[in-house]
C-alpha cells in the first residue's frame, strides 16, 4: 500500500486509488486475483477507461429546387 | 427557371410525429419514435413538382475500452429525406453500434419532433412560390451506465432538421443544447 497517497479514494476492492485524474493500481494490493477483470494491458498500470465520443452530422445541402409545370 | 415569379403560397407546415416506444436494439435500450418523423407541408403552390433528396449521417457515436476490451460500441445514424419544404427522418442503430457489454447499460432516447420554425428561402424558391422552409428539433438523450470504475455518461442534445438541409441548416447547428455529464 506504499503507493496510496494519504487520504485517497480508494476501490471497494482495494486494488486502485484514484489520483486525481486516474485509477491508479495499488502497489502490493491483490490485483493478481482479478486480473481478468482490469485489464490494464500492462501490470502495474492503471485500468484504461477511455472513452470517445463523437457527434459527426454536418449540414446537409441544399434541396433541388422543384418542377414547375409550365416553366422551362 | 425563367417567367414571372409564382406568387408566394401560405404554406401549411405539419409536424409529423410518431408513436414512442422502447425496444431492445442489440444490447441498447432504445426508445424513441416508430416510424419516420419531421414536417410535412400542404398548400404548395399549383403545379410544383418536389424532388426529394436523401442524405444519412452519424448523429454520435460512443466507444469506450474500460475493463476487458471494448464494453461499449454505440453509433445512432439517420435517414433523412427532404425536398425543401419537407423533412423525414428515420433512426438506426447500425450492426457495428449496438454493443453494450459487461455490465454496460446503454440508454438512447429519441423524442418527436419540437415546435416548427420557419427561415427564409434563396431567390429561386421564392420566385416559385416556396418562401420559407421548416426546421424542427428533436430531443436525443444517451445514458451509458457503466461499471464501476469508469465515469458513466449522460448527453443530451437538440438534433436540428429541417426541410432545405435535412440535417441543420447555413447559420445553424446540426447539435443544439448540448449538454454532457460524467460521473
Amino acid at each position: 500500500m506504499s503507493n496510496v497517497p494519504e487520504g485517497a479514494q480508494i476501490s471497494d476492492d482495494g486494488q486502485w486509488f484514484w489520483d486525481g485524474e486516474n485509477w491508479q493500481a495499488v502497489e502490493g494490493g491483490a490485483s493478481s486475483s482479478s486480473s481478468s477483470t482490469a485489464s490494464a494491458g500492462q501490470s502495474g498500470e492503471a485500468a484504461k477507461s477511455t472513452v470517445t465520443l463523437a457527434f459527426d452530422a454536418q449540414v446537409g445541402e441544399e434541396a433541388e429546387l422543384p418542377d414547375v409545370e409550365g416553366v422551362a | 427557371m425563367s417567367g414571372a415569379a409564382i406568387p408566394a403560397a401560405a404554406l401549411a407546415f405539419n409536424i409529423l410525429s410518431a408513436g414512442v416506444s422502447e425496444m431492445k436494439q442489440g444490447d441498447i435500450h432504445y426508445t424513441g419514435p416508430t416510424s419516420t418523423i419531421g414536417v410535412t407541408v400542404s398548400n404548395l403552390p399549383s403545379g410544383v413538382t418536389l424532388k426529394t433528396k436523401h442524405s444519412e449521417a452519424e448523429i454520435f457515436s460512443y466507444q469506450s475500452e474500460a475493463l476487458a476490451g471494448e464494453a461499449v460500441n454505440v453509433k445512432l445514424r439517420a435517414y433523412a429525406a427532404y425536398d425543401g419544404p419537407q423533412v423525414q427522418v428515420t433512426f438506426q442503430f447500425p450492426s457495428d453500434g449496438m454493443r453494450a457489454r459487461f455490465d454496460s447499460d446503454v440508454y438512447v432516447t429519441v423524442g418527436n419532433p419540437l415546435s416548427i420554425d420557419r427561415m427564409e428561402t434563396s431567390a429561386g424558391w421564392q420566385q416559385i412560390g416556396i418562401g420559407q422552409y421548416p426546421i424542427v428539433r428533436v430531443p436525443i438523450s444517451v445514458f451509458v451506465d457503466e461499471p464501476w470504475p469508469t465515469d458513466n455518461y449522460k448527453a443530451t442534445f437538440m438534433l436540428v432538421l429541417s426541410g432545405m438541409y435535412g440535417f441543420g441548416a447555413p447559420g445553424l447547428s446540426v447539435y443544439e443544447d448540448y449538454q454532457v455529464t460524467t460521473d
